[in-house]
């Protein structure tokens, strides 16, 4: 089975196989359209990844590794957060820090169904608070003028949830 | 040693308070979590801090998920200089339009609902439909109703659409005023996919005959009509939009659908009738029609047109009546839900045939009251091998034919039935099976 190697920001140096390296859509492309070619022994930098969290996302990708591609979905359509398998929840059960570098070298390796499983996560953890809750969840400063927030309040009463 | 330790849990706590404020992150991750809340949860996320207030407003995916909508009952509380999300739709209910409000560039759906314009003064007011392209760019679907009992200034509204020209495809009014009837078929060079309209009174079949001919992209209709040549209208339609995919007429006399020989792309039609109007199906069916519903309307030539319409699958009966006629069609093999509210009236030898005719059916929800004994349910277990979806409301269920249903109904997934005879024990045996997804009206 062929092998990757993958180098994080910190230096430290990951061997991989390749089917599960093109979990991430930022390495698939550099294998097969940019042609960088893994047999040179030279190790792919992944800069913005940093090795702990790296680990992580390899796991990950070693669980899903065979699952089938997901539907296209519809950007406007309304995305449920009930469907996350129990593995990725046990997973995903770390400090808040932890799931946002999680998310954002998911990003920055382009994988889709990693993104979409912190992001549901992460709303999870919004969904069915008040602003002060969500604020000292994600230990967030309330920087509104005073009476801003209220005038927000007032508008907010103009808008509803579009049926469509 | 101790101190050391307080020490450090400060340091840790202080890092993990730095790290976990959400400045950090760039706005695209947070736009992709707030994408899967609902619109209220996202207004309560719009208090939290000013980062995510601009965020949100500045996401037009999350803006979708919302509409504004004011009405009489908030009037007092609009403030004057209400500074508007970009949100794409909105709708004004019993409202007076005083001031007219500012440049809404984003705005795609308007629906004006009983709304007044109040221009005391021309020189200080000016007219909502005067500018209405000048503060709706981008308006592609219009819907209006009930405005010209309002004082509002019909005269100038189809000008106003008028100038809407190059956006709208989308125009419902659900009114009938004159003046606007008279001179909407001049609007030639709107170009529209959707269109709602009442065609009476003043109806002039010359004219509107010619404004659908000007509306080839036409693929959603809803006509309200009294007027006996409205056949000979949607005839016409039918001639001239032949990609029309939807079609929904009102009317309020004996009716032939003929015309749908002219519609061959048809997959929706539904017919309203007023008090059992005599209605005629045609008999050459609808080619790729998947949808029929009819309300109000005895119906005459029902087994002809299911026969030539072969990707049927869904058929909606309300207040119909359907009398026995002799059938000698195959399967109908596609059909997969069967709904007769109620109103309707269906013998129960036309039900037999009916429930012969279509085997394949998964949803089949039946309200007539008569006196079918247990006919129905035995019917339903002898021939609906697929049934998932059960709903018989319109009169009691025994104790025996749920045991019928249970038994047979292998595929059931949900059923809902009158539960005024059914003893508590058959209740309970009901409730605890747990395939079944059960709804029990007692009344």
């Amino acid at each position: 089975m062929s092998t990757i190697k993958l180098e994080t920001s910190d230096g430290v140096k990951f061997t991989v196989k390749t089917q599960v390296a093109k979990c991430s859509g930022t390495i698939r492309t550099m294998l097969e359209d940019i042609g960088i070619n893994p047999q040179d022994g030279e190790a792919i930098p992944l800069s913005n990844v940093h090795s702990t969290i790296l680990q992580k996302i390899l796991v990950w990708a070693e669980h899903h590794v065979d699952d089938p591609e997901p539907p296209r979905e519809d950007a406007d359509a309304a995305k449920r957060t009930d469907d996350i398998c129990s593995w990725d929840e046990d997973f995903l059960k770390v400090d808040q820090r932890t799931l946002f570098d999680v998310m954002l070298a998911a990003n920055y390796l382009d994988m889709k169904q990693l993104i979409a499983v912190c992001c549901k996560t992460v709303a999870n953890m919004i969904k069915g608070k008040t602003a002060d809750q969500i604020r000292r969840t994600f230990n967030i400063e309330n920087d509104f003028p005073p009476g801003e927030e209220d005038k927000i309040r007032l508008r907010n009463q103009f808008c509803e949830e579009r049926s469509r | 040693m101790s101190t050391f330790v307080a020490r450090r849990s400060l340091r840790i706590e202080q890092l993990t308070r730095l790290a976990s404020q959400s400045d950090l992150y760039p706005p695209e991750i947070w736009e992709h979590i707030f994408r899967h809340l609902t619109g209220l949860q996202i207004l309560r996320t719009r208090l939290v801090c000013r980062r995510w207030r601009d965020i949100i407003a500045g996401c037009p995916l999350l803006m979708r998920k919302l509409r504004i909508r004011f009405d009489n009952r908030r009037y007092r509380e609009l403030v004057d200089d209400f500074p508007l999300l970009p949100i794409t739709e909105m709708s004004i209910l019993e409202y007076s339009v005083v001031v007219a409000p500012d440049w809404w560039p984003w705005l795609e759906e308007l629906t004006l609902d009983k709304v007044e314009y109040d221009h005391y003064d021309d020189n200080v007011y000016t007219n909502l439909l005067d500018i209405f392209e000048k503060i709706f760019p981008r308006l592609k679907d219009l819907r209006i109703r009930k405005i010209g009992e309002n004082g509002f200034n019909v005269e100038r509204l189809v000008p106003a659409i008028r100038a809407l020209a190059s956006t709208l495809d989308a125009l419902e009014m659900d009114f009938a005023e004159v003046n606007v009837l008279r001179d909407l078929p001049e609007l030639t060079r709107t170009r529209l996919r959707r269109i709602s309209v009442h065609v009476d009174p003043y109806f002039e079949l010359d004219r509107w005959s010619r404004f659908f001919r000007a509306q080839p992209q036409l693929d959603d209709l809803v006509i309200f009509t009294t007027n006996l040549s409205t056949n000979l209208l949607v005839c016409d339609i039918g001639r001239a939009v032949p990609n029309l995919k939807r079609l929904k007429l009102h009317v309020t006399n004996t009716f032939s659908t003929d015309f749908l020989e002219f519609m061959p792309n048809l997959e929706y039609f539904e017919l309203h009738g007023e008090v059992f109007e005599d209605i005629h199906l045609y008999k050459r069916g609808s080619p790729r029609l998947t949808e029929l519903h009819l309300r109000d309307v005895d119906v005459n030539g029902f087994w002809p047109f299911l026969n030539l319409s072969p990707l049927l699958r869904r058929i909606v009966l309300h207040g119909c009546t359907l009398n026995f006629q002799t059938s000698n069609v195959k399967a109908l093999r596609n059909i997969r839900t069967l709904e007769i509210d109620e109103d309707s009236n269906v013998p129960l030898k036309m039900l037999k045939a009916l429930l012969r005719k279509c085997p394949s059916l998964e949803e089949f929800s039946f309200g007539c009251a008569e006196d079918y004994p247990d006919a129905v349910p035995l019917l339903i277990c002898e021939r609906l091998k697929r049934l998932r979806k059960l709903s018989l409301r319109g009169y009691p269920v025994t104790n025996a034919s749920v045991d019928h249903i249970v038994q047979h109904g292998r595929a059931l997934e949900e059923v809902r039935l009158n539960a005024d005879v059914m003893s508590q024990e058959t209740i309970e045996r009901l409730l605890a099976n747990s395939n079944l997804q059960v709804w029990l009206d007692q009344y």
